[in-house]
């Protein structure tokens, strides 16, 4: 172990005058850890990389309303230019609704504390649920289908509790990654305002049966659309991407929630969607909070960055045309 | 894992983390080799490249100490003190000598000096771990031993605490 040009070690010097010094590190150089002790360290090591992580919303909250809160900028500097986000009767557009919601913090937000007249539109375009500065994440490729009303709204995490008495919020508005748009969930409570928390139970119904499917073992269709969605991708990239938002529509909180939303920006890299993956990575980041799939997602967004840049709404049409 | 434990929890100790701190950031130390193993390239041994590791994770947690405001203790309080613990007892009287000598020296001589003197690395492996280049380990590890044996012949370094 000792290099010919290295000096004498102390705990091997035969000097008077290191005798003490060498004594004293040749006890350090023996002074092992007890076996209980290093046990203790390997179990609370093996303990800590094997338990399961807690929800990121549950752990991050903070840092995600303040995702929450940019994504929501985005929504309105971009809905400001294209699309009215409060209909003739006064009623706000869904996807805006949704938006709002998003960015409600979690612990105390007030009905008031939404920033709704920041949401109004400055514009008159036509209004519709699909338009919106994200819409992979509005109505896009990670979402499920319209209509899919049974898909749970609210992330695994439970982020934001339901606000009562919010005359123009809807109850649950909040959405997954890869859940359903809320939008008839929006215009039902906007209808009904009355069934508000029956709604609401209804939905949390809903939740507790999607968490009950996913607390066991992973159903075989979920892993077998996966494996079609991988095996797409290489030659297909846009079956791949029907495939995942079919996972999503079964499974929007299935076991591997995580990794199908990983498949998705992967598929919109190789669409050269960029937009689309943009929005998808952003939201990847903030559902999936220090996910091991990270850094694969910053690649996609490097090489987005370094491909010809396609805009989503001029070359390939909305997300909800992919998805649908 | 259990082979790495025992260098890695002398490193630590040397290097100043108090005894009941030290399963925890043990623990730290192999959460950080097992988040950052990808990036083991080889280059050198896995022991040097643990305790280069170690040696952060030594220096963060005492930053965070201060910071903290915290009131070091050696050792936790024993319950009983018997005849059979007499072995015990000289072992961590020289443990709290060694660790009152280290505390002296710069934190650059320190990690130098236990590389070399405590885990018996070789001086170009030290020169590694603590990235500085071989020379300057040399002088470091002189600079230690000075230092070290001025504090031995004081007289109030054999003083109990």
């Amino acid at each position: 172990m000792t290099s010919s040009r290295d000096p004498e070690r102390l705990v091997h010097s035969r000097a008077a005058d290191d005798a003490e010094l060498g004594q004293l590190l040749r006890r350090a150089a023996a002074d092992h850890p007890a076996p209980a002790q290093v046990e203790q360290v390997v179990r609370g090591v093996l303990r800590q990389l094997g338990a399961p992580r807690p929800s990121p919303l549950r752990r991050h909250g903070p840092w995600l309303s303040v995702v929450g809160l940019l994504l929501a900028g985005g929504a309105w500097l971009a809905s400001s230019r294209s699309a009215p986000a409060r209909r003739a009767d006064g009623a706000l557009r869904p996807s805006v609704v949704a938006s709002a919601a998003a960015a409600r913090p979690q612990s105390s937000a007030s009905p008031a504390d939404v920033p709704s007249a920041r949401l109004r539109p400055a514009t008159s375009a036509p209004p519709g649920p699909e338009a919106g500065p994200f819409p992979a994440l509005q109505a896009g490729a990670l979402a499920a289908p319209k209509g899919n009303d049974d898909a749970p709204t609210r992330e695994r995490g439970q982020a934001a509790p339901p606000v009562e008495g919010a005359p123009s919020t809807p109850p649950t508005v909040t959405r997954p990654l890869s859940a359903a748009p809320p939008a008839s969930v929006s215009a039902r409570a906007q209808a009904a305002p009355a069934q508000s928390s029956s709604a609401a139970r209804a939905t949390q119904r809903d939740r507790a049966r999607t968490r009950a499917r996913s607390a066991g073992a992973v159903p075989d269709d979920e892993l077998a659309l996966l494996a079609r969605a991988q095996r797409a991708l290489g030659q297909a990239p846009l079956e791949a991407l029907t495939s995942l938002r079919a996972h999503a529509a079964a499974h929007p909180h299935g076991r591997y929630a995580e990794e199908r939303d990983a498949l998705v920006c992967d598929a919109l890299a190789r669409l050269g969607r960029s937009d689309e993956l943009h929005a998808a990575a952003a939201a990847f980041m903030a559902l999936h909070v220090g996910s091991p799939l990270a850094p694969r997602i910053a690649r996609y967004l490097d090489g987005a960055r370094s491909a010809p840049r396609h805009s989503t709404q001029s070359d390939s049409g909305p997300a909800t045309t992919l998805i649908k | 894992m259990e082979q790495h434990v025992p260098y890695v929890w002398r490193v630590l100790r040397s290097m100043g983390v108090a005894e009941h701190d030290l399963p925890d950031v043990c623990q730290d130390t192999f959460l950080v080799v097992h988040r950052r193993l990808a990036e083991f390239e080889g280059r050198s041994s896995l022991r040097t490249w643990i305790c280069g590791i170690a040696l952060r994770v030594a220096s963060d947690h005492r930053g965070k100490a201060y910071r903290r405001r915290e009131q070091a203790q050696g050792e936790l309080p024993d319950v009983a003190d018997s005849a059979a613990q007499d072995d015990e007892l000289e072992r961590r009287q020289a443990r709290e000598q060694l660790g009152r000598l280290l505390d002296g020296l710069p934190a650059d001589q320190r990690q130098v000096f236990v590389l070399f003197e405590i885990e018996q690395m070789q001086m170009k492996e030290v020169a590694a771990v603590v990235g500085c280049p071989l020379s300057t380990a040399y002088s470091r590890l002189y600079a230690a031993r000075d230092t070290l044996k001025r504090a031995l012949t004081a007289p109030d370094s054999k003083v109990a605490p």
